[in-house]
């Protein structure tokens, strides 16, 4: 016959409810000095973090950094009464006589959208239209076209839906030697 | 690839969304002589979804917020899912969370968050594996120059990055405040002092926990720690708060406590979660013997 509990169950029972004392256990308040001695010595447990996939990050890439990413990014497109922003890489060529149009830094100019800079600036900038895989450099562009856009005399941008946009950089160096071999 | 948006409203992608994700970032330029560009927002998209909980397990079971007292430890576990492997050379966008830990001091005798707030940084980092991520902490990191005393919080972050690195949306947040250990201070009795009578004795206490039980016992005898004496029942201090508590308590008329001369010990025992301190003591000694001296006349008619 199986009984409910163990003879050794009832006795630790026993054991335990004869020897409980009348009083929760009482710890005497450890002194202030000794509280900030045991706090100096207490280890962060993020100690041994490579194993448990974890790594201290060392800087924290600031708000002015960003800026300082997109302004290295862009570049400013300038007629001599206003300017507009632009990926850098969307800049596909530039002729000689057209150089100063294009600057790294802001001019203390109007700021306008793209869309009203090329319209006010339509003599003398080209839109070079790619398509997605063109940018990525997954598919190439028709060299005819790009002599056709290098040989106008205007700066070449790069455009995807009619926007700037900056393709890998194998692209603006397929445009050159198209124009190079179009000589 | 920029673009200009509206001022408001909402528009689809230009481009399709890469398997490695895409970062929008918003960006406005001011027109005339200073044109530096302010970041007004950024988010990355990618298509793999990142999740994380943030869960602080503390001595305390108060439910509305975690809470701890600044000796005590406490544990806290991160459950982070919908990271991608790291495969050696691959691209690592998708690959990790951020993880940030910090502590910040309200000062002493404050116990609300104040306007402004140093939020000092215990920890930055990644996790780049998922699942259970746990940290058991020996106690409180929040800093000051008399800790004992000084109250704050900690918090617990982890968020999503961007493929260049950078911070973008918060998965989880986890915050605990941390509470000063209690103080009492005993006035009116001089220790081992002898008293014919029970004097006025006050008890002024700082920083009870928000959640304990505060009260005087005393006992015949010298003091000896777990020593069940008569609790004196006017000095019972229960404390149901969000905050720790200042009270005062004022010992009177305590004569009939005093059953023998002899030596007594009257103790302060303050019961929290974490079980029950003996805050301080002071030890006395009753004589109340009344000594009459005179002298025995003798006469002879």
């Amino acid at each position: 016959m199986k009984l409910p509990f163990s003879i050794f169950g009832l006795f630790t029972l026993v054991s335990v409810a004869l020897g409980a004392p009348k009083n929760p256990v009482i710890q005497d308040r450890i002194s202030d000095a000794e509280f900030n001695a045991r706090h100096a010595k207490a280890v962060l447990p993020y100690a041994a973090l490579e194993g448990a996939g974890m790594k201290a990050v060392e800087s924290e890439k600031s708000e002015q950094d960003e800026v300082a990413d997109l302004l290295a990014r862009s570049a400013f497109l300038t007629d001599g009464r206003q300017c507009t922003i632009l990926p850098a890489g969307a800049v596909i060529h530039v002729p000689k006589n057209r150089e100063d149009r294009v600057v790294k830094s802001a001019p203390s100019l109007p700021l306008v959208t793209w869309e009203d800079f090329l319209r006010a600036n339509a003599s003398w900038i080209r839109e070079f239209a790619i398509d997605s895989d063109q940018a990525t450099g997954a598919k190439p562009f028709d060299p005819k076209a790009a002599q056709a856009l290098g040989s106008s005399g205007s700066i070449v941008i790069s455009t995807y839906i009619r926007q700037p946009v900056a393709p890998v950089a194998g692209v603006k160096t397929a445009f050159a030697k198209a124009l190079e071999a179009a000589k | 690839m920029q673009t200009n948006v509206a001022n408001n409203g909402s528009r689809l992608s230009l481009l399709p969304l890469e398997l490695s994700g895409a970062q929008f970032t918003i960006w406005t330029m001011k027109n005339g002589t200073s044109q530096t560009p302010q970041l007004l927002a950024t988010r990355f998209v990618d298509a793999y979804q990142k999740a994380a909980t943030v869960t602080i397990q503390t001595g305390d079971p108060y439910a509305l917020i975690p809470r701890t007292r600044v000796d005590k430890p406490f544990t806290v576990r991160l459950n982070v899912s919908g990271l991608r492997p790291i495969v050696r050379g691959g691209d690592l966008t998708g690959t990790s969370v951020r993880f940030n830990h910090t502590a910040s001091t309200y000062g002493i005798g404050v116990h609300t968050p104040p306007g402004t707030m140093t939020a000092n940084t215990v920890f930055n980092g990644t996790i780049n594996q998922n699942g259970l991520h746990t940290f058991n902490f020996a106690g409180a990191n929040i800093s000051s120059s008399n800790l004992s005393a000084a109250s704050g919080e900690e918090n617990f972050t982890v968020s999503s990055l961007t493929g260049s690195g950078a911070l973008d949306t918060t998965l989880a947040t986890g915050r605990m405040q941390v509470w000063p250990r209690s103080t009492v201070a005993i006035s009116g009795i001089t220790a081992n002092a002898t008293y014919a009578t029970m004097p006025e004795v006050t008890f002024t206490y700082n920083d009870l926990y928000p959640d304990s039980k505060t009260y005087v016992q005393v006992y015949r005898g010298p003091s000896v720690l777990g020593t069940t004496g008569t609790t004196i029942n006017s000095s019972i201090i229960p404390i149901a708060d969000v905050t720790p508590q200042d009270r005062t308590f004022i010992l009177r008329n305590c004569d009939n406590f005093l059953t023998d001369d002899g030596q007594y010990t009257i103790e302060v025992l303050h019961t929290t979660p974490w079980g029950t301190e003996r805050l301080a003591l002071v030890m006395f000694f009753a004589d109340r013997t009344i000594e009459v001296t005179g002298q025995v006349f003798s006469s002879e008619f």
